[in-house]
């Protein structure tokens, strides 16, 4: 478990701090603005800002001014990233005068505006579709935000496929669930009130609290008991027999 | 001998030959994928290669940087059927023949630029002509291997490609763990665990990374930050 120590005292930017849109266009990559709204409380005019765009390992960098004088830069194209994810924006604003590259203030993982529908705001699990290659699902969690359990977009009707057809119900969820509460387990997040909180919350919900210790043994036998105890409470064995005795019948 | 790239059926057919080679099989390199108008097209831009004898990847890489200077090469950094007809090109370098006639390929990410982000960095081509282009002299250390080898440093810094884009951190790595003499890293640079090593490299950038932006950091600036453990490579 990565610990992260602050020894310079950066400020964090809060979200609502900036608002960050991204354009299609007809021909050629999508293009980035971004809103600012900083509050310039501890942070110096001189500091300069950077905005990075990234997914997985695709980064591309543009320096927006400083905070005296933003100036948005000419070319704000997506060209180098692979967006069969959404793109992810983190800020970083810098002393670049008196102490050379250090972080006076930073915010990571910053979505998009738009990019949360109404009907996902409420659940834990963003679902999507999206081109997977060969992989028929799996759990992304470098989100900015909630897991995103992702259905190869090559299936027609995915996302309508997970809702409601039990053979997909069965197949999959069981096994993101294990997966999602092995990554929060694993990757520690401390954060009051955040995702992964909630995921933890919800599976003691269903089988009581998890264990103290940090025993990968009992870990592991804990998320075994709510993953047997979900697929109890669904059905989901006896749904996928339903639907394929239906398919035979 | 005037380069051409692959289309999808070359790219095919030449994906197939790998994957037989992997399972054992023997086969010639199929080179006619490059001039056959069924697998492959002529490029926007003229160049000729000659298949040389490269010591090294930094050797390849600095011919190829040379080679691709006039051309506008933006539009084919992901072109698939580009930088995999060079891996074909040079394939019986990249993967020679063993004295009993087999050969053992890598994944066949090392050959064909996959479109997969994850493996792009491993395309054996792609990435020697990429940190040349970026980094010259300072990629030495991290291409001065065979070709058919990767390299252990390369490997490791890698796992985190977000610091092959900071040139500070990449100038930084170079001078501490070039040897100029031996025209390769230093004896211990590639190690796990012992005391200022490339992998003790990544895990303190991953530290200092929290607190310093890494791309507005020179060589020098990187340099005078680092703690103890890293002595032994700035003066040897």
């Amino acid at each position: 478990m990565q610990r992260t120590i602050n020894h310079t005292g950066r400020r964090k930017i809060e979200a609502k701090e900036l608002q960050i849109n991204i354009q299609e266009q007809d021909n050629g990559a999508p293009v980035f603005d971004v809103d600012f709204s900083l509050d310039r409380k501890k942070l110096p005019d001189d500091a300069s800002i950077y905005i990075e765009a990234y997914q997985r390992n695709t980064l591309q960098r543009f320096k927006f001014g400083t905070v005296g004088e933003i100036q948005k830069p000419d070319n704000r194209e997506l060209d180098q990233l692979d967006l069969t994810s959404p793109a992810l924006f983190r800020i970083r604003i810098v002393d670049e005068t008196e102490h050379l590259g250090r972080l006076i203030a930073s915010a990571e993982r910053l979505k998009p505006e738009g990019d949360n529908d109404e009907d996902q705001r409420t659940s834990l699990l963003v679902v999507r579709s999206r081109p997977l290659g060969q992989q028929t699902w799996r759990v992304e969690f470098d989100t900015g935000g909630k897991p995103e359990l992702c259905i190869n977009s090559r299936i027609p009707d995915a996302i309508g496929q997970l809702k409601n057809n039990p053979q997909f119900q069965s197949l999959i969820l069981p096994g993101a669930f294990r997966q999602i509460l092995m990554f929060f387990i694993w990757n520690e997040d401390e954060e009051e009130g955040g995702v992964a909180e909630q995921w933890i919350a919800f599976a003691e919900h269903m089988v009581g609290e998890k264990p103290q210790e940090n025993d990968p043994l009992q870990l592991t036998n804990w998320i075994d008991d709510v993953v047997d105890r979900f697929s109890e409470k669904f059905e989901l064995c006896d749904l996928l027999l339903h639907r394929l005795e239906e398919n035979v019948a | 001998m005037k380069i051409r790239k692959l289309n999808k059926l070359g790219i095919k057919e030449f994906e197939q030959f790998i994957e037989n080679l992997r399972n054992g099989g023997k086969q010639n390199t199929p080179d006619y994928l490059l001039t056959e108008p069924s697998t492959s097209e002529v490029l926007e831009f003229d160049i000729e290669l000659e298949k040389g004898l490269f010591a090294n990847r930094y050797e390849l890489g600095t011919y190829l940087t040379e080679k691709l200077n006039d051309v506008d090469i933006q539009k084919f950094i992901g072109d698939s059927g580009f930088w995999s007809a060079l891996a074909l090109y040079w394939f019986d370098q990249l993967c020679p023949l063993k004295a009993d006639g087999s050969r053992k390929p890598s994944m066949v990410y090392n050959y064909i630029l996959s479109e997969n982000y994850n493996h792009r960095p491993r395309h054996a081509i792609f990435t020697t002509w990429q940190l040349v282009e970026l980094y010259g002299e300072h990629s030495r250390y991290l291409l001065s291997r065979e070709l058919p080898v990767r390299g252990e440093l390369i490997e490791q810094l890698m796992s985190r490609q977000y610091f092959l884009s900071c040139t500070g951190v990449m100038q930084a790595a170079s001078a501490l763990y070039y040897d100029s003499e031996r025209k390769t890293f230093k004896k211990g640079a590639a190690g796990r665990s012992s005391a200022g090593c490339v992998y003790r490299f990544v895990n303190w950038l991953q530290q200092i990374e929290i607190n310093y932006d890494l791309f507005s950091l020179s060589s020098d600036d990187l340099i005078s930050l680092m703690p103890k453990e890293f002595e032994r490579f700035k003066t040897v």
